[in-house]
C-alpha cells in the first residue's frame, strides 16, 4: 500500500464522517468542527492525490490551494461561532425573559 | 513485509480516523474540541510526510491553534451564558447528560429512535465513504501529469520556494480574493459580536506572565523569519501571520485588550494587505504589464512587499475573528468592568510588528 493511496483512503473516509457529523449532529458547536474535520479530510484528499507519480514531490499547486483552503476554513469558523455565541446570547436572553413572566 | 514507514502512515491514518469519530461521538465538548487540537497537530506530521511542509506549518499554526482557541473561547462564553439554565435544567447541559453508554455509540440510548438515527448515520457515512472510495482509489493508483509547467516558471516567478510562487505570482488572484474573504469574515463578526464580551480574560498569574514575556518575543522573532523564509523555503505571509496572531491572542486571554475594531490606525491595518496588494498590480500594469502578472526583474521585491502588506493584514485580521469589541460597544455593555476597563485609558494590542507586548508592558 503505497502512501498516496494511504491518506487519500484517510482524507475520504473524514471527508465522510465530517459530512455525516454535519448533517446528524444534534449540537451546533460539535456541527462546526464536524464541518472542520470534513474540510481536513478534503485537503488530506487534495494533497495525497498531488503527490501521485511521477512527479519527483508534491505538486505546489494543489498546496496553495489546500493554504487558501486552510485560511478560508478559519474565518468560516470563526463567522460561525460568532452565529453561534449569538444565538446562544439570545437562547439565555429569552429564558431569563421567560423566567421573570413565569 | 512493510517498512516501518508505511506502518507508521497505516498507524497515522487510522488515528487520525479514530480521533475524528471520538471528536464527533466524545460526551463532553471540551473533551471533543481538545481531541480537535490534537487532531490538527497529528494532521501536521501527515502534512510532513506528504512533503507539504507549507500546510504543515499553516495547518499547526491556524487549523489546530487558533481554530482551537476560537472553539474552547466560544464553549466557555456560552457555557457561561448557560449557567441559569443549567442551573435551572440540569439534564439541558450536554455536559453532565448520562455518561454511561458505551464510548463508541452514544446514541444508543434508551430511544428507539435514537438508535434509528445512529443507524442512519452509520448507513449514510458508510455509502458516502464508499462511493467516494470507489471513485479515489483507481485516481490515487493512476499516474499524473509532470508539473514541468511549474518548475519552467519558477525560474521567471522571482522566488524560489514554489508554493509561494503560486500563491502569489502564478495565482496571485486566488490569494487577492482570499484575503477579502478574510475581511469579509471580520466584517461580518465584528457586529455580530457587539454588545457580547467575547473574550473571557483572567488575570494572569506571575508564572504565565514571566512565560508570555519569553514566549511573546520568540515568537514575532519565528514570524519574522517565516515571512522572510518563504521566498526560498516553506513559510510565507500566512504562516507568519498565524504565528503573530498567535502570540496576540494568548496576549488577549491573559487579559490584554483586544485590538479596537473602530480604531482609525487598526482599519489601515486591516486593509493594507489588500491595498498594497492592488497598488502594487496597479503599478506592474502602469509599467505594461497585465493586471498581477509582475514583470520579472522586479517579481522578487514585488512579492516581498505584498507579502509583509498581507501579514500585518492577516494577522489582524485573524485576532479580530475572536470578536473585536469597541469602547462605545463595551459602554453599552451591562457589565460595569468592562466600562471602568475603557474609562481607565486605552491598552489596545501594539501594532502587529510588535503583537502582543502591549498587556505584558
Amino acid at each position: 500500500m503505497n502512501v498516496v493511496l494511504m491518506y487519500a483512503a484517510t482524507g475520504t473516509i473524514l471527508l465522510s464522517v465530517g459530512l455525516s457529523g454535519v448533517f446528524f449532529c444534534a449540537h451546533m458547536l460539535r456541527k462546526i468542527l464536524a464541518a472542520n474535520l470534513a474540510s481536513s479530510g478534503l485537503f488530506l484528499l487534495l494533497i495525497a492525490l498531488a503527490r501521485r507519480e511521477p512527479a519527483a514531490a508534491t505538486d505546489p499547486v494543489p498546496q496553495a490551494l489546500v493554504l487558501t483552503g486552510i485560511v478560508v476554513g478559519v474565518s468560516a469558523t470563526g463567522v460561525m461561532l460568532a452565529l453561534y455565541r449569538r444565538l446562544a446570547a439570545w437562547n439565555a436572553l429569552q429564558d431569563t425573559v421567560e423566567e421573570r413572566q413565569g | 513485509m512493510p517498512s516501518s514507514l508505511e506502518l507508521f502512515d497505516a498507524l497515522l491514518g487510522v488515528t487520525l480516523v479514530g480521533i475524528g469519530l471520538r471528536v464527533l461521538l466524545a460526551r463532553d465538548l471540551f473533551q471533543s474540541i481538545v481531541l480537535f487540537i490534537v487532531f490538527g497537530l497529528l494532521l501536521a506530521i501527515a502534512w510532513c510526510r506528504l512533503e507539504a511542509v507549507d500546510v504543515a506549518l499553516a495547518e499547526a499554526a491556524i487549523g489546530a491553534g487558533l481554530t482551537g482557541a476560537l472553539l474552547l473561547n466560544t464553549l466557555s462564553a456560552t457555557q457561561r451564558s448557560d449557567v441559569t439554565r443549567t442551573a435551572r435544567l440540569p439534564e439541558a447541559d450536554p455536559v453532565s447528560v448520562a455518561a454511561t453508554d458505551s464510548p463508541r455509540s452514544p446514541q444508543t440510548g434508551a430511544h428507539p429512535h435514537r438508535i434509528m438515527r445512529a443507524a442512519e448515520t452509520v448507513v449514510f457515512a458508510t455509502l458516502l465513504a464508499g462511493g467516494l472510495l470507489v471513485v479515489v482509489v483507481p485516481l490515487a493508483c493512476s499516474a499524473t501529469a509532470p508539473r514541468i509547467e511549474t518548475e519552467r516558471a519558477l525560474s521567471w516567478s522571482g522566488v524560489t520556494n514554489p508554493v509561494t510562487a503560486v500563491l502569489l505570482n502564478f495565482r496571485a488572484y486566488d490569494t487577492l480574493l482570499e484575503v477579502a474573504v478574510l475581511w469579509l469574515a471580520v466584517l461580518a463578526i465584528i457586529p455580530l459580536s457587539a454588545g457580547t464580551s467575547p473574550t473571557t480574560p483572567h488575570p494572569a498569574g506571575a508564572m504565565l506572565l514571566a512565560f508570555l514575556r519569553l514566549l511573546v518575543p520568540l515568537t514575532v522573532l519565528v514570524a519574522s523569519y517565516l515571512l522572510w523564509a518563504g521566498t526560498h523555503s516553506p513559510g510565507g505571509a500566512f504562516q507568519s501571520a498565524a504565528m503573530l496572531a498567535a502570540a496576540a491572542v494568548l496576549g488577549i486571554l491573559c487579559g490584554g485588550r483586544i485590538a479596537n475594531s473602530a480604531d482609525r490606525r487598526w482599519r489601515v491595518v486591516l486593509v493594507a494587505g489588500i491595498a498594497v496588494f492592488l497598488l502594487v498590480a496597479g503599478v506592474g500594469m502602469g509599467a505594461g504589464g497585465r493586471f498581477l502578472a509582475w514583470p520579472h526583474p522586479w517579481a522578487g521585491q514585488a512579492i516581498v512587499t505584498i507579502e509583509t502588506a498581507l501579514t500585518a493584514s492577516i494577522a489582524l485580521t485573524l485576532v479580530l475573528l475572536f470578536g473585536g469589541t469597541s469602547p462605545e460597544q463595551s459602554a453599552h455593555d451591562a457589565d460595569g468592568n468592562e466600562r471602568n476597563r475603557t474609562a481607565s485609558g486605552p491598552r489596545d494590542m501594539p501594532a502587529p510588528g510588535s503583537c502582543g507586548k502591549g498587556p505584558l508592558a
